[in-house]
């Protein structure tokens, strides 16, 4: 993908998740294009490794600074002790703007995520996030063997919480699988 | 026989050490790093930074420790951590692990080419200094000083550490070596960082790099995050932050990170210098890649590379002539174009886009583009407040989301087409700025 498509494509997804509610801190956008990735198939290819809260990728953290770098994003300070949200400047706007229609093809997937994900708070984006990452790595295991994988890799969370999470993700690919382009699932 | 001993350090006044640890120092890998400059070429620029990787790797060792022992203290952990982090709780896995830091800390840029990063493209595809510090870390040579260590130290533990979850994709973490990891190669807390900083500044002269080390890592501390949104749970993974006490230090190092990219590290002319050593090490090479066996690959130091550009400066007929010849009579290229955010906020691919249309225009050998990642971007921390709750370093400091984004984004041209470079480029700057990627459609 041309680096000009993918800053429109991130910068369409900041725009949305702000447009549907979401806190649009770094943890939210790092999972969202985690997610967009590897449920919806959008081919931003940033690479991914488990990490900070989940599958995180240093490429789209350089990324969010670089496009921080041209005014195209800015942080919005948020009161203690929450920590900022990411918006477009009115550089950004106009360039995401400018390249709707080269993006056209993935504006159904990046609608898609930003809704489902609206009002998931770090805890559950990392819980999802880190789901879809074993079901992406692992393959075809039952339910319970994915969350015992999650609490392996993430000892912290919950064993309940990382089921829940396991039939999130169900519902994600079953919710997207409906609305979905054809070429798209 | 003597078990301890100290080398003499700038910066640190004693880098101590043990035995073992000192064969490990003695192995010829690290040897090496005496004859790798930490700065590459920009003692062409900065006169005194003319240190190597060698003494560096030394003060990020001791530094990894002294941070060790701080963070690591029960005392300074909370019940929650001193239960999630079991290693905390045994002193026979403390010291394991405080050797591994150690080890990987000193270890952690053996794979550095000649001249550091300035030569990197010249690798196969796919290949970087970290791939090969995981090798040299697993070689043979390397191996039985693992294993003669008690109790023996796994290489893999060593490479985690060493190279971090960035460059080991292939490799888990567990949240204790996420933590670990992070004191040495963390973008906030690395001690990685906080050695060149300090380093560079005083080799370079320049004193914005200087920051309170000392304040820094006696306020670091594991702590796990509020709710970063005010929606939701909140996630209890743990990481470095530090007391707000230390505030202070820690947004002075962040500064000093951001003026030392302004002043050295971004420098256009000590940029220009690394793309002259890497044309002239393409011409060198035939324009095969650099060696990637560890007996060949430690065969090459600067000294090697130096002896032949200087050869090929003074021969016309020798191979890489003119860009080693550009270096030794400092006929360097000259900046036409530098990134700034006025021009990248209507084209994030401004930098690209002039180079593009600057070579059709003058040729492939007149004009060079350099484009480094952004740096003093965002970095949030946790800070611990004096109630005991945590925060974000974002929300609690009035400094750090102040402290600009910066990139370095360079076209350079020939002297000799300067002038008419600048004059094209005043005629032409318009439609390029306002089409982004319109000169060349090919991804950069």
């Amino acid at each position: 993908m041309r680096s000009l498509e993918r800053i429109s494509i991130l910068l369409s997804l900041i725009n949305k998740m702000r447009e549907q509610g979401s806190w649009c801190g770094e943890t939210h956008i790092q999972k969202a294009a985690y997610i967009l990735q590897v449920l919806t198939g959008v081919p931003t290819e940033y690479e991914f490794v488990l990490y900070k809260h989940g599958p995180y990728s240093f490429e789209l953290h350089g990324e969010l600074g670089s496009i921080l770098a041209d005014g195209l994003v800015k942080l919005e300070v948020q009161p203690a002790p929450y920590g900022p949200s990411w918006t477009l400047t009115e550089a950004g706007q106009t360039l995401r703007a400018r390249f709707v229609s080269q993006i056209q093809g993935y504006a159904e997937a990046v609608s898609f995520l930003a809704e489902e994900l609206r009002n998931k708070g770090v805890a559950e984006l990392e819980r999802l996030g880190t789901a879809f990452w074993v079901k992406e790595h692992n393959g075809r295991e039952s339910r319970e063997d994915t969350a015992r994988a999650i609490v392996s890799l993430k000892p912290h969370v919950d064993p309940n919480d990382a089921l829940v999470a396991v039939y999130g993700v169900e519902e994600l690919v079953r919710n997207w699988q409906e609305v979905a382009p054809s070429s798209q699932i | 026989m003597k078990q301890n001993h100290e080398i003499k350090d700038p910066i640190h006044a004693f880098v101590k050490h043990d035995s073992v640890e000192r064969q490990v120092i003695n192995s010829r890998p690290f040897q090496r790093l005496r004859h790798i400059h930490q700065l590459s070429m920009a003692y062409l620029v900065y006169p005194g930074a003319t240190h190597r990787r060698f003494e560096h790797s030394l003060g990020v060792m001791e530094l990894a420790s002294r941070v060790f022992d701080v963070v690591t203290d029960k005392n300074k952990l909370n019940d929650r951590l001193r239960n999630s982090l079991e290693q905390v709780n045994s002193v026979d896995q403390l010291a394991y692990w405080r050797r591994v830091l150690r080890m990987a800390a000193l270890c952690h840029d053996l794979g550095h080419l000649p001249f550091s990063h300035g030569i990197e493209g010249l690798l196969p595809e796919g290949w970087d200094h970290e791939r090969m510090t995981r090798i040299l870390i697993c070689s043979d040579e390397m191996k039985p000083l693992w294993q003669s260590m008690r109790p023996p130290l796994d290489p893999i533990d060593i490479v985690k550490l060493a190279v971090g979850p960035q460059k080991a994709t292939d490799l888990t973490f567990s949240d204790w070596e996420a933590i670990l990891a992070e004191i040495v190669t963390g973008d906030a807390f690395g001690v990685d960082r906080m050695d060149y900083l300090l380093r560079d500044s005083l080799h370079t002269g320049v004193p914005y790099g200087e920051f309170d080390h000392y304040r820094l890592i006696d306020t670091l501390r594991i702590l796990t995050p509020p709710s970063e949104s005010g929606v939701g749970d909140t996630s209890l993974e743990p990481s470095l932050g530090i007391e707000k006490g230390g505030l202070a230090a820690a947004e002075a190092m962040l500064l000093a990170r951001y003026y030392m990219f302004r002043t050295v590290y971004f420098h256009p002319v000590v940029r220009i210098y690394g793309i002259h050593l890497m044309d002239f090490l393409f011409a060198w090479l035939d324009g095969s890649p650099l060696p990637i066996d560890p007996v060949n690959y430690l065969l090459l130091t600067d000294n090697e590379v130096m002896t032949d550009l200087l050869k090929a400066a003074r021969d016309r007929d020798r191979k890489g002539h003119d860009p080693a010849r550009r270096i030794v009579e400092r006929a360097h290229y000259k900046v036409l174009y530098e990134w700034n955010q006025k021009d990248a906020s209507q084209n994030p691919r401004i930098g690209r886009d002039v180079f593009d249309a600057a070579e059709k225009e003058f040729g492939k050998d007149a004009v060079r583009y350099d484009k480094l990642p952004p740096k003093s971007g965002k970095i949030d921390f946790l800070v611990l407040l004096r109630t005991g709750e945590p925060s974000f370093a974002s929300t609690e400091s009035s400094i750090l989301d102040q402290i600009p984004p910066q990139k370095g984004e360079y076209v350079f041209i020939d002297p000799n087409r300067l002038k008419d470079a600048q004059k094209w480029l005043k005629t032409n700057f318009d439609r390029i700025v306002k089409n982004p990627g319109s000169v060349n459609n090919e991804e950069s």
